[in-house]
């Protein structure tokens, strides 16, 4: 690329920077023309330089998928968890300039993998591995003051919404993921090789606690109607919208009080 | 514009939390990565809280890609701003670099070329940033392995005019200075004496890998013997500034880096008993 005296063509910013970008994502060892022309030679260092950029790149986002998925990387191995990465960083690749926005969607890589197919654990314990990350960078939760529940008034009792905890996240899934993920937790009573990958189902809820995250299991109605109150329903709405006989909320609340799975009660607007 | 003590600052890193909170050495002021804390509560934002009752912070981020064409990433913005709004650093630093394009980021600091366009399209964005934010922060220079065909300014050039331009302090990394002149062959001195001395608010140093073709800078190893002696020129320059050794890999005990930011202050003191 040559201007009319014969010098560099100076290309615009988003030009550089989108060809560039274009390189580093691609595998490609030779640096296409457009690159080429913009880069000093460097010696015969070119394509080395510029790969500098790449490694590091990579390198910085293969170790925040290691970080954000350790459950999936030792059940894969090193050797297959790396490939994926890869796969991974290709597509979608990274969204964010924060690292620890990666990896999202990770558990569709592992769908979309071969050597996966049939292992149906893996993409589920790979979506509790994302929601697990995400709990832990979540908000606290402050938008709502806990009542006094001696001061509950009966006529405010259908407007009481419990205040769930903070990261909270709820997941179903058709294999016993959580189990297979509390095998790999330090300290864990419960043993790998004792899980039968085909049992199932598992109702789970993922939330933040003082000192990390915490998985606790649920039946199924209680997932429904924690799943209704996360949608924002108040208890009133949400025990109506089970369409099943009364659960044993008088067990359940007091329970995930004490857990805190929810934080207290308030009152919905209105 | 707000600044942090001129001594030895500790970069807070995850595997030091511990050291950090029992150490008995009383901090001058501590360095995060901002994007480490972006989590708006729960365990990152008590422990920012108990670093910040015992010393001024320094918010350092790396993710937010000032010199992108594309557009600024707003969401990141938020997250920096509602960080600040909570723990009201004694400083906000970012990167004189891009790192995303095309909605694809790289998560690494990619080297600008040193155009006016670059200045201006840098020093409008930093604006911006400093707009949303309601306070100057700094920027700093970053280690770069390539060279653009056409540059028309010198890299302390380009700095000094992005800083002007935006009217923003610089952070100073005396071992990407280093790191540059030995890879760009140009004299590390004359760096210095085109730094706008008055900006700069902080300096970093680092540990740098040897190649056959020059320098990386790697942020996993000691200080080198000839950043020490660009660091004493440096505070030469620009009098006593808070100064953070920066080690992200390959960390040491936490009295190893301990010990690199005693060395810090010895010439930070020996610079302030003779301004």
């Amino acid at each position: 690329m040559s201007g009319a005296r014969g010098g560099p063509v100076a290309p615009g910013l988003a030009a550089l920077q989108h060809a560039f970008a274009a390189w580093l994502r691609s595998d490609h060892a030779a640096v296409p023309p457009p690159l080429r022309a913009v880069v000093r030679p460097h010696g015969a260092d070119q394509a080395e330089r510029l790969a500098i950029y790449r490694r590091s790149s990579r390198h910085a986002q293969r170790q925040a998928l290691a970080a954000a998925y350790p459950v999936i990387a030792a059940l894969l191995g090193a050797e297959l968890f790396q490939a994926l990465c890869e796969d991974h960083l290709r597509v979608p690749g990274s969204r964010a300039g924060d690292l620890h926005c990666l990896g999202e969607g990770f558990c569709d890589t592992l769908r979309a993998e071969a050597a996966c197919a049939g292992l149906d654990f893996l993409p589920e314990v790979a979506r509790l591995e994302w929601l697990v990350h995400r709990s832990f960078f979540a908000a606290d939760q402050t938008s709502a003051v806990a009542l006094d529940p001696g001061v509950i008034a009966p006529h405010e009792l259908p407007r009481l919404r419990p205040i769930l905890a903070p990261g909270l996240a709820l997941l179903a899934c058709a294999t016993p993921a959580g189990r297979i993920w509390r095998a790999h937790q330090p300290d864990s009573p419960e043993r790998l090789a004792d899980i039968d990958p085909a049992a199932g189902p598992e109702w789970l809820a993922v939330r933040r606690v003082a000192a990390g995250v915490c998985l606790d299991s649920l039946s199924a109605q209680e997932f429904a109607l924690l799943e209704a109150l996360e949608r924002g329903l108040t208890l009133a709405q949400a025990l109506d919208a089970l369409n099943a006989p009364a659960p044993p909320l008088a067990a359940w609340l007091p329970r995930w009080l004490q857990s805190g799975l929810v934080l207290g009660l308030t009152l919905a607007d209105g | 514009m707000t600044r942090l003590p001129p001594r030895a600052g500790i970069g807070v890193r995850a595997a030091h939390y511990q050291d950090v909170l029992s150490s008995t050495v009383e901090p001058a002021w501590y360095e995060v990565h901002s994007e480490n804390f972006f989590a708006a509560g729960g365990p990152a934002w008590r422990l920012l809280d108990r670093l910040a009752e015992r010393a001024p912070l320094s918010l350092h981020g790396v993710g937010l890609a000032l010199g992108s064409a594309d557009p600024l990433d707003r969401e990141h913005l938020e997250r920096l701003a509602r960080l600040v709004e909570h723990f009201q650093p004694a400083q906000v630093s970012e990167h004189l670099c891009w790192g995303h394009a095309a909605g694809w980021h790289s998560n690494e600091l990619l080297p600008m070329p040193y155009t006016e366009e670059a200045v201006e399209h840098l020093a409008r964005r930093i604006r911006a940033v400093q707009e949303r934010l309601g306070r100057r922060i700094l920027v700093e220079n970053v280690a770069c392995y390539l060279r653009y065909s056409h540059d028309t300014l010198s890299e302390w050039d380009f700095v000094r005019a992005v800083c002007e331009r935006a009217d923003c302090g610089l952070l100073l990394d005396v071992a990407n200075i280093h790191v540059n002149a030995r890879n760009h062959g140009f004299d590390a001195r004359d760096f210095l004496v085109g730094v706008p001395a008055g900006r700069v608010a902080e300096i970093h140093l680092a540990g740098h890998q040897v190649q056959d073709w020059g320098l990386i800078d790697t942020h996993d190893g000691p200080v080198a013997a000839a950043v020490w002696e660009l660091y004493a020129a440096a505070l030469a320059h620009c009098g006593p500034v808070a100064t953070l050794v920066e080690w992200d890999h390959a960390l040491p005990e936490f009295g190893v880096l301990l010990a690199e930011g005693a060395r810090a202050d010895a010439l930070l003191a020996r610079t302030g008993a003779g301004a």
